[in-house]
């Protein structure tokens, strides 16, 4: 014992400084001591080793008492630290490794039991005189419950700090000095707040040596003979399923089908069939019934796309096949199954099903009609390639009436050259009188005004159809107009729509929201439904009460004249095939409401079949109007909000949103932009200059025609944005047949597909953000290694294949992950449920709180990435849980991360959450590394424009401007910042960085810098005026006689030449341009309106 | 669905126990729950293999719990409601059944307008032989209705009420049995789904019990045809369980004083502490583990459902068997599935 009595410590907290402050020498705080407290919470200590005349000096100079009285009561410990009181800690999540202690032997044997009864076997022993310890790994919760509540002795320990295994704290506490411990040689050290103990390591025994698992009975053996021969099984069609067809196989005569076909089928329906000629085949011949003659011609396969529709009943004289086990590529007959049942993958082995084919099993034997089908069966197979839109195959004509072709293939073209409206072109039915003269007195061009609306009337298949009754609307219109009445209203409305462009006022303004009504009524009166309707919707839309309700009035006395809301409705409701002018009237009445008070539920259930191409705002009117009815339905507003917030996700769709005159005023220069022949000839010498360049390939360069297919995939993708949508659908026709060859390959049969897909979708107006069709996802899932490792290097570089996602080739290819951001966002796409999906994102948020730094940015990262895509509901919670736990992360990832999370808070308009964020993202961009800071800077502006931010786009820009300095260093960054000055109409200060980006691009540099580089200054050019934009791109057009690689993609195609092209298009089709500054802002204040009243309505509750 | 007029007095003697005292409740309990114990061992003898439903069918009738039974077609969900409820003597003007379809309208349901009453501009529907004025009720594929219905069944089955021209008017209902196919991991519906707080599978019994399954299903076609209910046999009835329901909420309700004097509560005498702590690590089990979501409101219900059980089923204090009944918390089908084959693995009793 010490000649001190005992040292006197204020508390814990003093003793704890002692030790870690070195007033202490290390060897005497190792060695034991006596500890008691008193009532006040001093600490008493006496330790067995002596401390020398200095230490005991040093610390009665920091407050010790060093000749105390111990009082009663005092404990032994092994060492000082022993003295330190443990802290209580919740235990959030269970350990991954524990130590288990019971206090007698029955006791461990009973929990390596449970332990086994609940499935953990991964546990090792070591048994001591009084009981045990046990170590097991993801021990399950129910025991470490246990353990924390100590029930029956039963005590559990984790390894305090991690990574080590000698010292383990008890769970549920901390000692405050865990990571200086240390257990003794050969020991482990376990920390419990009533004591610490020291346990010999001899060594881990595996559970066998403690449970001795014994099977009741005697074992019996069974001698192996050998086999005889392999059983042959046939395969065998059985009557067992009930799905539609969606394939069909003309055998004989399937031209004249075809033909038959498209004389009655609707268009839309027409579009969602694909079909493809099988040659003539000499093995036709073994079809039952079969004879020379038939095959003449080959057969024809007609196949249904699918989608959220089911396949169209096309009542075929044909086979009829329909998908079999989920297989969307094998085919069997509506009605029979495969027997035996076998798993997908060995039918398909069994099969000899390639990836790029369509395979049908046909019945081999002749079948009596109505029987069911039975028997063997022969597979028939094609090239997935071999199908073609069947649309494309159709050429609509007007009947008898040649010089009518002319407005509608301007319509379908869209060139809109300038001209005077009548707006007549337009109107959903034309007049049943003819009016010749009307046409000599106007100039020609207004025969070339696009003639939108509805077609189909004047439209037949190849021969001639009765034009369809006349609809009342039709015969008002008859009586009420005449040409002079006509030409005052397309007066008028010139007038009315050149006032409303050059209005400067914001987008809810009052006087915009009257010249709208106006608008809405000279369209009404000239029969342009679809016009009117956008026009009325958007002024009731920022109305209120009885204001509301004059509006809709005014809109419904527009659209129906003096027919009752009621009947109308009525007969409405009957209609199964309605126009879109249809559902869009009954919209408005449903909006209304009074007249639907009878019909509420049929009007609910008739909207939700057909009310998908609906615009925002009258899908909303309505759907709030049905609402009030039932009293506030507040899970189907939430679910037609999830609806509208879903559509908006990739921006406002102008095709659907946009009145036409707003549509096309922006790219005649209406709103202030160039027009779309400027476009579209920029994009012609964009692809002359293509095609003239003699580049120098280098030596392992992908052959010519296979780069230049997919060339001709991105300009036509280019095309279809600037509307000119025959001359893409041309270029995809001529991307195909030249990519035909090769279309078995994995790689090019996905690229062609998604190429296709892509352009597709930009002619169907969808925003560049819309996902590629599922079928494509299990495409890409399903190719190898290496295949996917050449088409994730397209998608990568590509805008036009993942406008979002920033697939990561090379990392996932050394990973083999199939997910660049990790398997666990692999996995998520597997999860199709947005329940389902929302609670896994919850979960990677939690594990995200008790991941290191680098895991826990990585996950966060995946994590805002992909609260994009569930609803409001399931995101909002997911975001406020996870945005705060970005402050804990080192300052350069903060910027990108508040950026990701500023993008999710504006794609759900939670404005609440903004400035927080800007603050923080303000601050965190002047630490930014400069690659990073164009990325953060590129998606915030977009947030924020996204949510009409405009005042703080230019805080966020003066913030950025001052954190960057004007070397090349930073150049992307400054690009980005050039793009967001040029947004604002700060062009005099935008065009400095773009003019110091092109001079940049004259340095010498890596190719990959360039076409990065290249890159930028095509999209920050979209953002600046069009003459400096286009003349700047067909500048960098320029460089493209250097650009070629010997990347390993070369087996497919030429990357950094699809790289390059790929920003020139871009940079001259994208929305920005194509819209110009006013248009754009326009729109983007028209989204912010949208979502204003959309959370406004609902109380921005989830 | 029936609508027959109700018979009025068993009526009043159904509304006659809603009011007894504690202490007239007291000297029946026994009898009671002998009769309510016969009454759902009687009423097994004509199922195969659906005893634990039909205990948990009267656990949840007497704790007026809402009860849904998930399950494919052909699994006997209907048969066992209307077994249940011919076995009890619940006249047809006291009982609703209805099959839900996304074009079920409120009318339907919850009666149709009164024109008479909306000519004098009133909106007042005609709620005889329909939801509001029965007592047990049977929704099937409960799911597939609209927002419209759904709504209004949220508002019955959280208050007991619904709106009749704007005014709160009481519903009589005292069993909500539901039935799906399915259970939808839809967001919007989640509200509903957690007002049942009990969902039982109900699963096809032909792997292990075909014969027996033969057997009994020609005894049911046999009744059917000869139009015999031997099912009913008079055990108990809806005023015993109404009883039962009312004597629980007493005991649920009174302090007694212990040997030393002090004020106990029901769970200090019927709920001990260790086996608190098992509740309590089994729902953090399933909670952490499972991702099994258990509201604050389902916790409370729990322990109501819990004390019911060992009620019936023994009549003591609640002990480690009893806890069994959290297999019936799953949220979805695969939950469900899950916690029916884990809870009994976590407390040792598989």
């Amino acid at each position: 014992m010490s000649k001190v009595r005992a040292l006197a410590f204020s508390g814990d907290e003093a003793l704890r400084v002692a030790i870690m402050s070195g007033l202490c020498p290390a060897e005497v705080q190792a060695k034991g001591a006596r500890v008691a407290r008193d009532a006040k919470g001093t600490l008493f200590l006496a330790p067995e080793a002596n401390l020398s005349n200095a230490a005991l000096k040093a610390l009665q100079q920091h407050g010790v008492q060093i000749d105390a009285v111990m009082p009663d009561g005092a404990e032994d410990v092994t060492c000082w630290a022993e003295a330190v009181r443990l802290t209580r800690m919740p235990v959030l999540q269970t350990p991954s490794l524990v130590l288990l202690t019971s206090p007698d032997r029955e006791g461990i044997i009973n929990l390596a039991a449970e332990l086994l009864r609940l499935g953990c076997e991964r546990q090792e022993l070591i048994v001591t005189p009084n009981g045990g310890v046990l170590r097991c790994v993801d021990p399950p919760t129910y025991t470490i419950v246990r353990a924390i509540d100590r029930e029956r002795g039963l005590r559990g320990f984790a390894p305090d700090p991690h990574g080590q295994e000698t010292v383990w704290t008890e769970l549920g506490h901390k000692h405050p000095l865990a990571g200086r411990l240390k257990a003794e040689p050969d020991h482990l050290l376990l920390v419990a707040h009533d004591g610490w103990r020291n346990i010999k390591d001899d060594g881990w025994k595996s559970l066998d040596s403690a449970l001795e698992l014994a099977v009741a009975g005697t074992g019996v053996e069974h001698a192996a003979v050998s086999l005889g021969a392999r059983r042959k099984v046939e395969l065998r069609f059985a009557p067992g399923r009930r799905e539609a067809p969606s394939l069909w196989v003309i055998r004989r005569g399937g031209t004249a089908a075809i033909d038959k076909l498209l004389e009655y089928l609707p268009e839309e329906v027409v579009t969602r069939l694909t079909f493809a000629a099988a040659g003539r085949n000499a093995t036709m011949l073994s079809v039952p019934g079969m004879r020379l003659d038939d095959i003449a011609e080959g057969a024809i396969i007609i196949r249904a796309r699918t989608g959220r529709h089911g396949p169209p009943d096309l009542s075929l004289d044909a086979e009829e096949y329909a998908p079999l086990v989920h297989m969307p590529d094998v085919y069997a007959p509506a009605g029979a199954i495969v027997e035996p049942p076998l798993r997908r993958e060995r039918l398909r082995s069994i099969l000899g099903i390639e990836p790029g084919q369509v395979v049908w099993l046909a019945p081999s034997n002749m079948r009596v009609p109505g029987d069911p089908i039975r028997g063997p069966f022969r597979v028939e197979r094609i090239l997935d390639s071999a199908f073609a839109p069947l649309s494309e195959w159709a050429d609509y004509v007007i009947h008898a009436s040649a010089p009518q072709l002319v407005p509608w293939q301007r319509a379908v073209v869209f060139d809109f050259a300038p001209f005077v409206s009548t707006g007549l072109e337009w109107a959903s039915e034309r007049p049943k009188e003819e009016k010749p003269d009307r046409d000599d007195d106007r100039d020609k061009g207004r025969r070339a005004k696009p003639a939108r609306g509805r077609p189909a009337q004047a439209i037949a298949v190849s021969v001639s159809t009765p034009p369809p009754p006349p609809t009342p609307k039709a015969k008002k219109a008859e009586i009420d107009m005449s040409a002079r009445e006509e030409v005052s209203i397309d007066a008028e409305l010139a007038a009315l729509e050149a006032e409303f462009v050059a209005l400067d006022a914001p987008a809810d303004a009052p006087e915009r929201l009257e010249l709208l009504e106006r608008l809405g009524r000279s369209y009404a009166r000239l029969g342009r439904r679809r016009d009117a309707g956008l026009c009325f919707a958007r002024a009731a839309w920022e109305a209120q009460g009885k204001d509301a309700s004059e509006r809709m009035d005014t809109w419904l006395a527009a659209d129906l004249g003096k027919q009752d809301p009621a009947k109308t409705l009525a007969l409405l409701l009957d209609n199964k095939q309605p126009t879109p002018d249809d559902v869009r009237l009954v919209a408005a009445i449903a909006a209304r409401g009074d007249a639907v008070k009878k019909d509420h539920h049929r009007v609910v259930r008739w909207l939700d079949d057909h009310d998908a191409d609906l615009d925002a705002r009258t899908l909303w009117l309505a759907r709030a109007g049905l609402a009030r009815l039932a009293g506030g339905d507040t899970l189907g507003l939430a679910q037609a909000r999830d609806r509208i917030l879903a559509r908006l996700a990739g921006g406002l769709p102008v095709e659907r949103e946009l009145p036409s005159f707003l549509r096309f005023a922006g790219r005649s220069g209406a709103l202030g932009n160039a027009s779309g022949e400027h476009l579209s000839k920029a994009l012609n010498a964009l692809a002359d200059k293509i095609g003239s360049t003699r580049r120098k390939p280098s030596p392992v360069e992908a052959p010519k025609h296979l780069t230049t297919a997919y060339v001709s995939f991105q300009l036509a993708h280019g095309y279809a944005r600037i509307g000119q949508h025959v001359r893409a659908r041309a270029l995809v026709v001529e991307a195909r047949q030249a990519l035909a060859a090769v279309s078995t390959d994995a790689v090019h049969a996905y690229l062609v597909a998604a190429f296709a897909a892509r352009v597709e979708q930009a002619i169907q107006g969808l925003p560049p953000e819309t996902a590629l069709p599922e079928p494509l996802g299990s495409q890409l899932a399903a190719l190898d290694r290496v295949a996917r490792y050449k088409v994730d290097r397209l998608r990568e570089a590509s805008r036009i294949l993942e406008p979002l996602e920033r697939p990561d080739a090379i990392g996932a290819f050394s990973k083999r992950q199939h997910d660049s951001r990790g398997p666990e966002f692999a996995a998520l796409r597997a999860l199709s449920d947005p329940t389902a999906r929302a609670k896994e994102i919850g979960r990677l948020v939690e594990v995200a709180s008790s991941s290191t730094e680098t895991e826990k940015a990585r996950l966060l990262d995946g994590v805002f990435d992909v609260l994009l895509e569930l609803p409001e509901n399931g995101a909002i919670p997911i975001l406020a849980r996870a945005w705060p736990m970005v402050a804990s992360l080192p300052e350069p990832r903060h910027a990108v991360l508040y950026g990701e999370a500023l993008v999710v808070a504006g794609h759900f308009g939670r404005t609440e959450l903004v400035p927080q964020l800007l603050d923080l993202l303000g601050d965190a961009v002047k630490v930014v590394p400069g690659p990073e800071l164009a990325r953060v800077l590129d998606q915030s502006l977009r947030a924020l424009r996204r949510i009409g931010l405009r005042r703080e786009i230019a805080e966020l820009l003066a913030d950025v401007e001052n954190a960057l300095d004007a070397g090349n260093a930073n150049i992307h960054a400054r690009l980005a910042l050039a793009a967001g000055l040029a947004y604002l109409g700060e062009t005099a200060r935008a065009l400095p960085i773009l003019e110091q980006a092109r001079k940049a691009l004259n340095e010498p540099m890596t190719l990959t810098q360039r076409l990065d580089l290249t890159r930028a200054l095509a999209q920050a050019y979209a953002q600046a005026p069009i003459g400096d934009a286009l003349a700047a791109i067909a500048d960098l057009s320029g460089q493209l006689r250097d650009i070629t690689d010997s990347f390993g993609t070369n087996s497919h195609y030429c990357l950094s030449v699809l790289h390059f092209v790929e920003s020139l298009v871009l940079g001259i089709a994208s929305d920005d341009l194509a819209l110009g500054e006013a248009g754009r802002r326009f729109v983007e204040d028209d989204e912010h309106l949208i979502r204003r009243r959309l959370h406004r309505d609902l109380g921005g509750a989830g | 669905m029936t609508t027959a007029v109700a018979a009025p007095a068993v009526q009043d003697s159904v509304e006659k126990a809603q009011g007894m005292s504690a202490d007239d409740l007291a000297r029946e309990a026994s009898a009671l729950r002998d009769r309510i114990n016969r009454f759902r061992l009687a009423l097994g003898r004509f199922f195969v293999a659906k005893q634990p439903l039909i205990d948990l069918m009267c656990v949840a009738a007497v704790a007026q719990e809402p009860l849904l039974l998930c399950g494919p077609p052909g699994t006997a969900k209907s048969d066992l409601v209307i077994k249940f409820k011919d076995a009890l003597k619940i006249p047809d003007g006291e009982y609703f059944e209805y099959l839900l379809t996304r074009f079920t309208e409120p009318s339907e349901v919850f009666g149709p307008i009164d024109i008479a009453q909306l000519r004098e501009g009133r909106y007042l529907r005609r709620d005889r032989g329909k939801l509001p004025t029965a007592r047990l009720v049977f929704l099937d594929e409960i799911f597939k209705a609209n927002s419209a219905i759904l709504n209004s069944l949220l508002t019955v089955i959280n208050e007991r009420k619904f709106y009749q021209d704007g005014q709160p008017v009481p519903v009589k209902l005292r069993i909500l049995l539901a039935a799906t196919n399915e259970l939808p991991e839809n967001a919007e519906l989640a509200a509903l789904k957690d007002r049942f707080c009990l969902k039982a599978a109900c699963r096809s019994v032909q792997d292990e019990h075909f014969v027996e399954l033969i057997d009994a299903g020609l005894d049911g076609f046999t009744h059917r045809e000869l139009n015999q209910k031997p099912w009913i046999e008079g055990h108990a009835t809806l005023e015993d369980f109404v009883k039962a329901n009312r004597w629980l909420t007493h005991v649920l309700a009174r302090r007694t004083i212990g040997n030393d004097g002090k004020e106990l509560r029901d769970r200090e005498i019927y709920f001990s502490d260790e086996l608190l702590r098992e509740l309590r690590r089994v729902l953090k089990t399933l909670v952490r583990e499972d991702g099994v979501f258990v509201s604050d409101r389902k916790v409370v219900k729990l322990y109501r459902l819990l004390r019911t059980h060992a009620w019936i089923i023994h009549g003591g204090a609640v002990e480690r068997a009893d806890l069994k009944l959290l297999s019936y918390l799953g949220e979805t089908r695969d939950e469900i599935d899950l916690l029916e084959e884990k809870v009994p693995r976590l407390l040792g009793l598989a």
